[in-house]
């Protein structure tokens, strides 16, 4: 990909990358570069010399990163496009063609840990997004999860023991435990994301004939896929893939040992030879 | 005192506070006139929240205060309630060791520095979720005798708003650019795109001239905070 | 690191990076940790973390005047801040009544009541962890009463240094010049303070104690009381005294029958230029350290382990200075103990969990106690 615009590498909060739009001529055909905000960066408008630009900036610490974008999404850029498509209406130059180049910036703390998917800037949980969740409650229609991480990212530091000391009761100090209902809505400590899969979500094919109780069991660390937003309260999950589902359970409704898949439908416990029914998901 | 506070150990409900006599003795040993200014900034120094900053100001010149700030940033996190299309953002200040400010007096300079921020945090871009941040005033003291019978809180407000810059930068959370704020004679004045936008503007007593003074004299010092700040980030 | 059994077929298994593992499986990122003598923080079984410490001496001049001791503890990420302040107390006359009581018992009973010859300090402790102004958790409120307790029973203050043996500020009417009499340093045989003498035993320092935590990532009794334990030692109480002029002490004197309404009156202030250290017993200065008990579970180490240690004998290790969010959510037993270096035990909790604690365990721990006491004493 041949941009001849120069990014700087790395960038502080507030520091201009580069203008919305920027022309290019290359053998009699001039070519539009369209720069799209991506995450941690924003589009502005910068006063500079007088003249008022619209100019994207970057909104993190990190390192530029620049892709070339092909199928954008027509719905959210309207307004881009149109004035785009203003700019050609004016150079009446049939031969011209666009480019939409994504700008974005990776946070630095992302950047350290290899394999990560470096799309999350941050670490809140997105439509599509797969993540890891633990089963607090279920019913008959549905399970009730508190997402733990979204996959490869390390969720918010500040929710967990660390902060909020919910586990058990350690030598000399009582544990912090999370059950005070406070006023103040953001305030309270150690509240997760909270997430909800009904049982036609579970899997794929038989949807209606699923039982929550052979596929999920409360304490069970589950694989799965964000749906959608959701309400206030809760994320929608799904697990209808063959890689999503439980990863890690352990027998006896969580008293026993550690359980291994053995196939989709059935964990096994390697020392005793128990086996007990879950939704697995594949572990390659 | 509360009347009773029976989950914190208050200590006898009947017990004076002490108080000390006044300096009429005068100390000998208390104006030792230093002049210098200090400026020690500090990030990520708190494990258990996503940002976080500790800002150690010494400036005997403008402000005239030596200030200690522990800011902490936690979130974006859950919110409970109804759906929220982008964060809600609260600040809370916390008086340290000395009971200095009263909690109206911290409501209030919380309630101006939520308007700051929420004109530079990239809100949008959280959606329900809740960003907490919360500042801890280890110490402040006033260095100059003048100032001291006021008692302005305004003079911390300029470290306060670089001490949540930074926790902010420290967390990733996405900010337009580097908001800092400078102080004159009881007004402060924020700034981003350097000193272009003002984006928040605290009155004070105290005998400023006019707003065209303030204002570039505050531009002068937000743009020293941003210098600091900007160094602070790349040395990391 | 891999979560499931690796496969023979040339597949890519999932993968979880260590940091998301240590959230939602932290037994299994724990016992691989153990596996190789190791734990998640790299330390060594019986290691502790650092502690470093400073106090008022070293940054005197940041704090204000009510603020009679601090101390600022820093171990791994955690900093620990200690402020004691004081107010005044007037007690009742109870003193006499009390001696005269304590004649007559014996035995249990005495020791019981050697309690309340002891003082202790009013800790509030604040964790900052995000959540506003909400009440205190219980994490909170159990560490302040236990400081509370431990230190009352610890004997660490007496009664009698939280005594106020305040003077008096005589101005001289003539030369307009004021000073303050305390009745130790007199040789003067002053009317007033020998009278004010007489009402001496009522006034009573009591001491709060005011403990903020940043960063907390792991169980904090132990950390707060060696900071409290810090900033007791550091403590200077004020001189205090009442203006001569402010009340009249001799109206009090003279008309008996009111003199406990009277008493209400009392004006203490206290000098700012002078102040005497908190008189501790030295020999009973100790330090908390706590550890973790936890068996070493084969199902969910590699099952090559397994095989090689047959012995289908639970293997138990002792942890020090339990720290990060997989250990202490994964570990039911622990051991909390107060002592000096000596061995002069002052506080002892075990819980016992999931895991056998043998005496083996308690030996070693109370071993390591000393050693850790022995060290942090060299810190004050």
């Amino acid at each position: 990909m041949s941009i001849n615009f120069k990014f700087p590498e790395s960038v502080i909060p507030g520091q201009l990358l580069c203008p919305a739009f920027d022309i290019k001529e290359e053998n009699d055909k001039s070519i539009v570069y369209e720069y799209i905000a991506g995450p941690g960066t924003r589009l502005q408008k910068h006063n500079l010399n007088g003249t008022v630009v619209n100019i994207i900036n970057s909104t993190l610490v990190g390192t530029v990163k620049i892709e070339e974008d092909f199928k954008m999404d027509s719905s959210n850029l309207d307004e881009l496009n149109e004035t785009a498509e203003d700019e050609k209406n004016h150079s009446n130059n049939g031969t011209r063609e666009i480019k939409k180049i994504k700008v974005s910036v990776v946070h630095k703390r992302n950047n350290t840990s290899s394999e990560v998917d470096n799309e999350l800037t941050n670490n809140l949980p997105k439509e599509g997004d797969i993540v890891l969740a633990k089963v607090t409650r279920i019913t008959l229609q549905n399970v009730s999860l508190e997402i733990l991480a979204v996959e490869n990212s390390p969720v918010p530091i500040d929710s967990g023991v660390g902060s909020n000391g919910h586990g058990v009761v350690a030598a000399g100090a009582g544990s912090g435990s999370a059950s005070y209902s406070v006023s103040q809505t953001s305030s309270d400590f150690g509240d997760p994301f909270r997430g909800t899969l009904r049982s036609q979500d579970v899997r794929a094919t038989e949807r209606d004939s699923v039982k929550i109780i052979e596929c999920f069991k409360p304490g069970d660390i589950v694989r799965a896929q964000i749906l959608s937003l959701g309400d206030g309260v809760n994320y929608y999950l799904t697990t209808a893939k063959d890689d999503l589902g439980v990863v890690f359970a352990k027998s006896g409704n969580g008293a026993g040992n550690q359980m291994y898949a053995l196939d989709w439908e059935t964990m096994v416990v390697p020392s005793t030879g128990a086996t007990e029914k879950r939704k697995c998901a594949k572990p390659f | 005192m509360n009347v009773q506070d029976r989950r914190r150990l208050l200590g006898p409900s009947n017990a004076k506070p002490i108080v000390f006599s006044a300096a009429t003795d005068i100390q000998s040993s208390e104006p030792k006139k230093d002049e210098s200014s200090s400026f020690i900034l500090n990030s990520g120094l708190i494990e258990n929240c996503n940002g976080s900053s500790l800002v150690e100001i010494r400036d005997p010149k403008v402000t005239q205060h030596q200030t200690s700030l522990i800011t902490s940033v936690y979130g974006p996190r859950a919110t409970k309630g109804s759906f929220t299309s982008q964060a809600s953002l609260s600040i809370q200040l916390k008086n340290g060791s000395s009971e200095k400010y009263n909690t109206t007096e911290l409501k209030e300079v919380s309630s101006f520095l939520v308007n700051v921020f929420n004109s530079v945090i990239n809100l949008s871009r959280y959606p329900k979720s809740g960003i907490d941040i919360f500042i801890y005033i280890l110490y402040d003291k006033v260095l100059s005798e003048e100032s001291k019978k006021s008692n302005n809180i305004s003079a911390i407000l300029p470290y306060c708003i670089s001490a949540i810059t930074l926790a902010l930068i420290n967390a990733g959370i996405e900010v337009d650019d580097i908001a800092t704020a400078g102080y004159y004679k009881g007004d402060v004045i924020s700034f981003i795109k350097n000193g272009e936008e003002v984006i928040g503007y605290w009155k004070d007593e105290g005998n400023c001239e006019s707003f065209d003074v303030a204002l570039e004299h505050c531009k002068t010092e937000a743009q020293k905070f941003k210098n600091l700040i900007t160094t602070h980030i790349l040395e990391e | 690191m891999n979560s499931i059994e690796n496969s023979v077929i040339d597949v890519k298994p999932l993968v979880f990076p260590k940091d998301v593992l240590a959230r939602i499986s932290p037994d299994l990122i724990l016992q691989r940790y153990l596996s190789l003598n190791l734990r998640p923080s790299i330390r060594s079984f019986d290691e502790f973390r650092d502690i470093s410490v400073s106090n008022i001496d070293d940054i005197e001049n940041e704090f204000a005047d009510n603020v009679l001791g601090t101390n600022i503890l820093k171990c791994g990420k955690t900093i620990i801040i200690t402020t004691i302040t004081a107010s005044i107390i007037k007690e009742e006359n109870q003193d006499e009544t009390f001696e005269r009581y304590y004649e007559d018992i014996s035995g249990v009973e005495r020791r019981r009541n050697k309690v309340s010859e002891y003082g202790s300090v009013y800790p509030v402790v604040e964790i900052e962890r995000g959540r506003g102004n909400a009440p205190p958790s219980d994490e909170e409120m159990n560490i302040g009463q236990k400081l509370h307790d431990n230190i009352l029973h610890s004997g660490l203050i007496s009664k009698k240094s939280l005594k106020v043996d305040y003077g008096v500020r005589i101005t001289d009417l003539e030369t307009n010049k004021s000073k303050i009499i305390y009745p130790e340093e007199d040789e003067i045989n002053d009317v007033p303070i020998l009278q004010l003498n007489h009402y001496q035993k009522n006034l009573k320092y009591v001491l709060h104690a005011k403990i903020t935590v940043f960063s907390r990532t792991g169980p904090l009794f132990d950390l707060c009381w060696n900071s409290l334990t810090y900033a007791l030692q550091n403590t200077k109480l004020p001189k205090a005294f009442i203006d001569e002029k402010a009340v009249s002490l001799k109206t009090i004197i003279r008309s008996r029958g009111k003199t406990t309404e009277l008493r209400e009156n009392f004006n203490i202030i206290c000098d700012t230029n002078t102040r005497v250290p908190l008189q501790l017993n030295k020999e009973n200065i100790a330090y908390a350290s706590n550890y973790g008990i936890v068996d070493l579970d084969y199902d969910l180490i590699d099952t090559e382990y397994e095989e090689k240690n047959n012995d289908n004998d639970k293997k138990t290790v002792l942890l020090a200075d339990i720290n990060t969010e997989s250990e202490e959510e994964y570990i039911n037993s622990s051991i909390s103990i107060i002592t000096n270096k000596y061995g002069n035990l002052k506080n002892i909790i075990v819980l016992g969990g999931t895991s056998k604690i043998s005496m083996e365990i308690l030996k070693k721990s109370i071993s390591l106690s000393k050693i850790r006491a022995h060290d942090l004493e060299s810190k004050a």
